[in-house]
């Protein structure tokens, strides 16, 4: 188990109740340290010559790694392939990878953000989870990729899919920002922040303009029971799939409880997602040129210093409107508001 | 018996019934086995594209449902699941949430 990420408090926590080798806590607990050491040095040496820290970009080591569950539960598995190794052979360890550090240089490079925590975490993506496995999930500490069974998804179609790859790590990413409590209106609001940067880094890869992309995730990764061209789209909520239920306005908000039963959906949170999803739509199409220039940095802006845990789409609609107004003037917050009305949350 | 899937990256809900009445005499005390022996836990707070397994059980005592997470299963409790879902004579099926399926 791979915990660099988690803070010191709660590694040493977790060795405390027995849930984490001891060894392998306080070495992940140093490291941590460590970097929070090394940053503040190289903040006090950069006062020290007279310049402004916050203007200094921080050194990350970017670091990725790829294990192999060899289709057990166990995780992360056995190591394939590190941060500094060349390709391996086997082509899903190499798919998690690229996506990994597309997703990884798209949040520095765009965002500023260094990795999930901002803090140079370690991205760690498991594949070959269980046997024809059909989910991706962000696991709380790393990434975890099924083959697919043929049947919803197509075998070796989940981390070969950068929109996928980038809307599991982008829940981590808001795991560590907002942190939207994952149920009903707050739970939907984590879903679409997901499928916004997972289309918007998918974009950013391809170098599409908003006109050009299809807007769609996980485009060609359906199986034999699904009939359809991809889980979702963006532009069309409620079109990808047979079982495509997604409404695109609160007309058709589909009304669902949060009782656990794997039939509500955490009360609806990959169906209702459609609307503010919609609501990214409108405003990068509306703003024009490339979606992760002023459209993802608004609803970035968002997430991290206004939405919180319990955030409703009302709120979502309000901070990203106050996002456009701080970060770009009122003819872009204008284009904001005109998208959330469009969708029926203003 | 029934397992229930639902949640997922898809959002989407599978459903796999057994009617022990139908399966062979060998195989329907196989079922009653893995029910004895799981361990069945809680499915804990939900999280991002994590699944969520309901098992329904009925029988001549009444109908007994359990929620467990798909990714944190007890082993006998995973190998009731993975039996569940091949057995022979099996009925699927599949689709969005809310309104399916059963």
């Amino acid at each position: 188990m791979v915990c660099f990420i988690l803070p010191t408090h709660i590694l040493l926590e977790m060795a405390e109740a027995g849930e984490l080798d001891t060894r392998e806590a306080v070495e992940a607990a140093v490291a941590a340290a460590g970097m929070r050491e090394r940053r503040i040095a190289v903040t006090a040496l950069v006062q020290s010559m007279g310049l402004d820290a916050e203007l200094m970009p921080m050194a990350f080591a970017e670091n990725k790694s790829v294990y192999d569950a060899q289709n057990g539960a166990l995780l992360p598995g056995v190591l394939r392939r590190g941060e500094k190794d060349g390709p391996h052979a086997d082509k899903a360890v190499n798919d998690a990878f690229d996506n990994a550090d597309k997703t990884y240089d798209f949040y520095r490079d765009v965002l500023g953000r260094h990795s999930v925590d901002d803090n140079g975490a370690k991205l760690v993506s498991t594949v070959h989870y269980r046997e024809g496995y059909d989910n991706a999930f962000w696991e709380g500490t790393q990434m975890v990729y099924g083959d697919g069974s043929g049947k919803i998804f197509k075998v070796g179609s989940l981390a070969a899919d950068t929109s996928v790859v980038a809307h599991e790590i982008t829940h981590g990413v808001v795991e560590f920002t907002a942190g939207l409590v994952y149920s009903k209106q707050s739970g939907a609001l984590n879903e679409s922040w997901a499928d916004v940067f997972g289309s918007v880094i998918k974009q950013h890869t391809l170098k599409q303009t908003a006109d050009q992309a299809d807007w769609l995730l996980g485009e060609g990764i359906l199986g034999t029971q699904l009939q359809g061209t991809a889980l979702r789209s963006m532009k069309e909520p409620g079109t990808a799939h047979n079982f495509d239920r997604q409404p695109a306005h609160m007309d058709d908000f589909v009304v669902l409880p949060d009782d656990g039963n794997p039939r509500n959906d955490n009360g609806g949170v990959h169906i209702n997602s459609g609307i503010p999803n919609k609501a990214f739509f409108l405003v990068a199409t509306g703003i024009g040129g490339h979606s992760w220039e002023a459209p993802a940095k608004i609803w970035y802006d968002a997430l991290a210093t206004r939405l919180q845990q319990n955030s409703q789409f009302k709120d979502a609609a309000d901070a990203t409107v106050a996002s456009a107004k701080e970060l770009y003037g009122e003819p872009e917050a204008g284009i904001v508001r005109s998208a959330w009305q469009e969708v029926g949350v203003l | 018996m029934t397992v229930v899937r639902g949640g997922g990256l898809a959002g989407l809900v599978s459903s796999t019934a057994v009617d022990t009445s139908a399966l062979a005499s060998a195989d329907a005390e196989a079922l009653r086995a893995r029910v004895r022996m799981a361990s069945l836990t809680d499915a804990g707070a939900p999280r991002p594209d994590r699944e969520i397994v309901e098992i329904l059980i009925e029988d001549d005592a009444g109908a007994v449902t359990t929620l467990v997470n798909a990714d944190d299963l007890a082993p006998g409790v995973r190998e009731l699941i993975e039996w569940v879902e091949s057995a022979p004579g099996r009925t699927e099926h599949f689709g969005p949430p809310g309104i399916g399926p059963a």
